[in-house]
């Protein structure tokens, strides 16, 4: 589905290049993140996978095409949810959406049956200048589904919105995989991309430092630590031990056969604790 | 087919923010202008309100436009849909060039009250319309605001309406006659019967000056769209 190889680009203003030898490949039906903090740049490659960008060197094959040589077609088949929502303030929600929709020759899904699951079908009539930014989150969001693309860039798609809103957005997305979508996932939102992605690149300073899924990441490094907590002269103490060493430890058998175990939990890796392991940087 | 998807939005859009009222409005305030004008003056009036205000007008609109849409940060989406670039430029000029000819058409129907030809008249308008609708679009894509729009539109709007100005006063000198603007002025004079048959040359210095603006901006605008937040590519 997606094949970079490679890849370098500068921006004329830049005096370095902002992305430096990047190669990955998506498959078909992957949900693949892109987790850096910001600058590190994950939008300029989105610009580039969406051949916004095309000045590149190396090689980027989006659906089988060249992406500096792709036609205004190409863009048929692909839907784009951007970080900051764009939309006509004086327009409703239903009339920005039809007149998008207009420019694409593929059938249109159901519009209000999208903007019901997303919880807008009441204010789709409604001028989109008057909405709160969760609501035009996922009015996009809504925008980059209707025509069916086979590919999906989704930036930061959660930002911004609530709890509640937040998971039916992401339930959505994992909808669109199992139609076999392939899901490419921008975030800084360590949650979002452990949740939803296959596999993640962690990214910084414009280069690859990882790629992996997510479990496989969590497991690098530094084995998982279990921290008990257990009464002590009525006063409670903490202990830490690695959970291999667990069953053996001297220490935690007293406590357990005293009965004076009160908490135990499992420390395991974040998403977030590897990337600042590999990285030395925070994801904010 | 997209092309005229394009086009109806951006004519909806027009009629959303307020366009054609602003365009009737303009219109009316010129009808009660040419009421007033003696009768020996009303025809040449007419062709210098024409050539000035809905001829030229779009030049500034579809600034504007531009400049909403990218605070609005459509051009994002420009940039990512299947509209072609061509057909971004082409929608937007003949949207507006609609609303020109119109108001040229009621401002000679009802201001002049008097027949004539009606049809070179609208072609003519929509015609000079869409040159300079192109031309203010490719400027409109170098600004940074309205105020820095307005500045750098100045010089190359004076250099396109003083030739024909100068013509329609009288002034004869062939550099004059290759000015879209001189062109413009030679149709719609016709139209009203103050101005001579216009020559094949006319009508092929508008041809001429919407290729190359069409051309242009056909490079320009998905440039202008990548360059936007401040990322230069």
């Amino acid at each position: 589905m997606i094949s970079v190889q490679d890849v370098y680009l500068k921006y004329p203003a830049a005096k370095d290049d902002t992305i430096q030898g990047i190669s990955f490949t998506v498959e078909q039906g992957e949900i693949f993140g892109f987790l850096g903090p910001s600058g590190a740049g994950k939008s300029t490659l989105q610009k580039i996978l969406t051949g916004v960008l095309r000045q590149y060197r190396g090689s980027v094959r989006v659906l089988d095409v060249e992406i500096n040589t792709r036609k205004s077609s190409f863009y048929e088949n692909i839907g784009v949810d951007f970080e900051f929502p764009n939309f006509y303030g004086k327009f409703t929600a239903l009339e920005n959406l039809r007149g998008f929709a207009s420019l694409y020759s593929a059938k249109i899904a159901d519009i209000m049956l999208l903007l019901e699951k997303v919880g807008l079908h009441h204010d789709a009539d409604k001028k989109v200048g008057k909405y709160s930014k969760g609501m035009k989150m996922r009015l996009g969001f809504v925008r980059c589904l209707m025509h069916n693309p086979k590919l999906l860039f989704l930036d930061e798609p959660t930002s911004g919105l609530d709890p509640a809103n937040a998971r039916v957005l992401k339930d959505m997305i994992l909808e669109e995989k199992t139609r076999g979508k392939t899901i490419i996932l921008t975030t800084h939102n360590m949650h979002d991309a452990e949740e939803l992605c296959d596999r993640v690149a962690f990214i910084v300073d414009g280069k690859i430092q990882a790629i992996d899924t997510p479990h496989a990441l969590r497991q690098s490094g530094d084995d998982t630590t279990v921290e008990y907590s257990f009464a002590k002269n009525r006063q409670e103490s903490k202990n830490i031990c690695l959970l291999s060493e667990l069953g053996a430890s001297e220490d935690f058998r007293t406590v357990l056969d005293a009965g004076t175990l009160t908490r135990i939990h499992s420390k395991e890796q974040t998403l977030e604790d590897v990337f600042i392991a590999l990285t030395g940087r925070s994801l904010q | 087919m997209r092309f005229f998807s394009a086009l109806k939005g951006d004519i909806r859009y027009h009629i959303k923010y307020g366009f054609y009222f602003l365009y009737m409005f303009i219109s009316a305030l010129y009808i009660i202008g040419l009421f007033m004008c003696p009768y020996e003056y009303k025809g040449f009036a007419a062709s210098i309100i024409i050539l000035t205000d809905p001829a030229m007008l779009g030049s500034f609109f579809i600034g504007g436009i531009w400049l909403l849409e990218r605070q609005e940060g459509l051009h994002r989406f420009w940039g990512i849909s299947p509209l072609k670039p061509l057909e971004y430029v082409l929608s937007k000029a003949v949207s507006l060039a609609f609303i020109s000819a119109l108001s040229a058409v009621l401002i000679v129907a009802i201001g002049l009250q008097e027949t004539h030809n009606y049809l070179l008249l609208t072609a003519s308008v929509f015609m000079g319309s869409v040159v300079f609708n192109i031309i203010g679009l490719i400027i409109a894509s170098y600004a940074r605001s309205v105020n820095h729009y307005m500045l750098i539109a100045i010089p190359p709007v004076t250099l396109l309406t003083v030739p024909s100005l100068l013509t329609a006063f009288g002034s004869i000198h062939p550099l004059l006659e290759i000015s879209p603007g001189t062109a413009l002025w030679r149709m719609i004079g016709y139209s009203l019967g103050i101005a001579d048959t216009p020559v094949l040359w006319v009508w092929g210095v508008q041809v001429l000056f919407a290729a190359l603006g069409l051309y242009y901006a056909n490079c320009r605008i998905p440039a202008a769209m990548q360059t936007e937040g401040n990322q230069k590519a």
